[in-house]
């Protein structure tokens, strides 16, 4: 429960302007996992054209990036992402809907797999995916609240959701894809500038951000734009 | 949902540059063209910022778009200027709302007769390269489907801009840059690339591409290979 109330102070914050919503993002996946322990968690979101985006992951390792980045030609996301209803698939040995998916997920060492909608009303812009090593369904429970964080993400992204004008929603959706990707951008440059992995690189601009109140973006754009970048990190 | 990119390569066909007109300039020309028939607006232009070291490329879809355009540079602020600065779209309905955010230049801009402004940034994560502005007389919306569309062919305009700014082709054997936009991997090698060859970060985009194009691989195989390792830029020809 208390941890629950540290989410929704998150959220709440989300609602002042300048908010970081790369990080905020990646919060409520780690979020997910508090609600379902040793699951792993990542959000998608939907590009205009309708492709998936990843945005953020409980665990940023290569091959879990992989795997929701796979999904959009088959998997659980997009078959969320187009009906807008959540979806689950227990076994991923057994007859699974998406084989490709399900094979790379099965080689990862997961079992089970969640997808619950990033919707408000009729708009759906995107899904959050629960992946588990074992074949145990959420409960109702657990369902509900990761449900309910999913909204809270939707929300944090269209903002102004009383008023959530076309333009809104393209301006803020827009600005996270393309945050996202500086991001990435930066991971590459980091991880050659210090001969680390990339997971490592983003841990070391995550916590540059962090500990000097900017976004993830903005430092990322740093990095890979100024040449002197590189030395805030030394 | 995949119907906004669909509609926008529909447009693009469909668009006829001036027959003065070739390379990179026509395709951007086309580019406007495609914007002003399929959303129905008074006109559309691409603006390339001084500072994305691609000189000496614009294109409007006439003559008065370029003029609106202008404006921009004249009084040094606009939706154009927060999109390129910001990275991210500056959509505006009603300008003269707006005035409070801008006032130079809706002053001027409600002077040329616009309502509504719509600005689209150019660029590939840090990459900036310039913005697609469109106008229309009246204060308007823009449906989500018609933005959409918008949002596809200012995705369109960055390969031709890139290719100019390389001053060549960027060569691949990719269906294009906006369909490879979701792997991460292409993004990160690039970040790499910016490194071990020591060149910005356009232009390791740049080579990579060529790379790719010269060794029969897709780009998201080559970024595959550097970010796994078995690939790396430091041994390529110049």
């Amino acid at each position: 429960m208390e941890r629950l109330a540290d989410l929704f102070v998150e959220v709440a914050d989300t609602l002042v302007a300048d908010f970081d919503l790369i990080d905020f993002l990646q919060s409520v996946a780690l979020h997910a996992v508090e609600v379902s322990d040793q699951a792993t968690v990542g959000v998608l979101l939907s590009d205009q054209a309708g492709r998936l985006h990843h945005m953020g992951a409980s665990n940023e390792d290569a091959r879990v990036l992989e795997l929701l980045q796979l999904q959009n030609d088959e998997g659980p996301c997009l078959d969320c992402y187009q009906s807008g209803q959540p979806v689950v698939h227990l076994d991923l040995a057994e007859d699974p809907p998406w084989p490709m998916f399900a094979a790379r997920a099965t080689e990862l060492g997961f079992v089970s797999v969640h997808a619950f909608p990033l919707r408000l009303r009729d708009r759906v812009i995107g899904a959050l995916n629960v992946f588990r090593p074992d074949a145990r369904s959420l409960s109702p429970e657990e369902q509900r609240v990761i449900q309910a964080l999913a909204d809270c993400a939707t929300i944090a992204i269209i903002q102004e959701q009383a008023i959530a004008r076309a333009e809104v929603v393209t301006e803020q959706l827009q600005a996270a894809l393309a945050s996202r990707i500086v991001i990435e951008q930066a991971k590459g440059a980091v991880a050659r500038t210090f001969g680390v992995s990339v997971d490592a690189a983003f841990e070391m601009i995550r916590s540059h951000a962090r500990s000097t109140n900017q976004r993830l973006a903005d430092v990322a754009q740093v990095l890979v734009t100024d040449h002197q970048g590189m030395d805030a990190l030394r | 949902m995949t119907s906004t990119a669909s509609r926008a390569r529909e447009l693009m066909t469909a668009a006829v540059a001036d027959p003065g007109l070739a390379g990179v300039a026509a395709e951007l020309q086309r580019i406007c063209r495609a914007a002003v028939s399929g959303l129905g607006l008074l006109g559309a232009a691409v603006h390339v910022m001084p500072q994305s070291g691609v000189s000496g490329i614009g294109a409007s879809s006439d003559a008065h778009a370029a003029i609106l355009a202008e404006l921009l540079t004249t009084t040094g602020e606009g939706p154009g200027a927060d999109a390129f600065s910001m990275r991210r779209p500056v959509l505006v309905p009603d300008l003269l709302a707006s005035s409070g955010r801008w006032p130079g230049y809706v002053e001027a801009a409600a002077r040329a007769g616009l309502g509504a402004v719509w600005s689209l940034p150019l660029h590939l994560g840090a990459v900036s390269l310039g913005i697609l502005d469109l106008y229309d007389v009246d204060a308007r919306s823009l449906s989500a489907e018609d933005l959409g569309v918008a949002v596809q062919l200012s995705r369109l305009a960055v390969e031709p801009l890139l290719d100019g700014r390389s001053g060549g082709h960027g060569g691949s054997v990719d269906a294009g840059l906006a369909a490879v936009e979701h792997f991460a991997e292409v993004h990160q090698a690039q970040g790499m690339v910016m490194v071990d060859l020591k060149v910005e970060l356009a232009e390791a985009l740049v080579r990579m591409r060529a790379h790719a194009f010269a060794n029969e691989m897709t780009l998201v195989e080559l970024a595959r290979a550097i970010v796994g390792g078995t690939e790396d830029a430091v041994s390529w020809d110049r």
